[in-house]
């Protein structure tokens, strides 16, 4: 697998909405502003990156493209929390790309919740749920 | 570290919000309550670290190149 250059000149452009996490990420309490970059090379997948720290980024899958009905994993009150109600459109989950389709996997285990709306997110942990940290993509 | 010695049934308060509760106490574990505003997130540490080391692993992660994530993406279509 070859990597794409890293982008060191990160710059944030007008259409990348910032999005605010008032906790953070889990293990990431510092990096609370993200922007979500749609990238026609990355399609169907997405980037956030950390506004204050641009080497911070990951990939991210909508849920539902894996797990259809993965919105109803998660409880109401998450949802609530965020003052949104359950949709597909906004649950994520960060992916680990491996080399093979078969190996690559994704955090369903602890997605992220977007209110588009009012621009916020949280990364949860479904605790209930039998969810997988490394679920398969395919 | 803060310690403190509570019997079966008191309570300790964090800040003005959070209140946690000795329910029972068993040979070698504690059963805990505990009572917060929605927004803290309460996980088992465990489990938090977990999820900590996974975020690392996705942060220290590279940025495949397009073939590999058509190829993913064709295979997640193809279900």
């Amino acid at each position: 697998m070859r990597a794409m250059k890293s982008n060191d000149q990160f710059e944030l452009k007008a259409k990348d909405a910032v999005i605010h996490f008032p906790e953070g990420l889990i293990g990431l309490a510092e990096c609370k502003d993200f922007v979500l970059i749609e990238n026609p090379n990355l399609a169907p997948f997405r980037q956030l990156k950390c506004v204050d720290s641009p080497q911070i980024g990951f990939l991210v899958l909508q849920a539902t493209t894996v797990i259809t009905n993965f919105f109803e994993y998660v409880p109401v009150r998450e949802w609530e929390s965020l003052g949104i109600g359950p949709t597909k459109e906004s649950a994520f989950v960060i992916v680990m790309i491996s080399s093979t389709p078969e190996t690559s996997t994704g955090n369903f285990q602890a997605p992220l919740l977007v209110n588009y709306e009012k621009m916020i997110g949280k990364q949860l942990i479904l605790t209930d749920a039998a969810l997988s940290r490394r679920h398969p993509l395919v | 570290m803060l310690v403190v010695t509570r019997k079966k049934d008191e309570k300790l308060i964090i800040g003005n919000e959070i209140e946690i509760q000795v329910l029972r106490i068993g040979r070698d574990n504690v059963r805990l309550g505990i009572k917060a505003p929605a927004h803290i997130s309460i996980y088992r540490y465990e489990i938090y670290e977990a999820i900590k080391s996974e975020n690392m692993n996705a942060v220290a992660s590279q940025i495949p190149d397009k073939e590999t994530l058509d190829k993913i993406s064709k295979s997640m279509k193809a279900e």
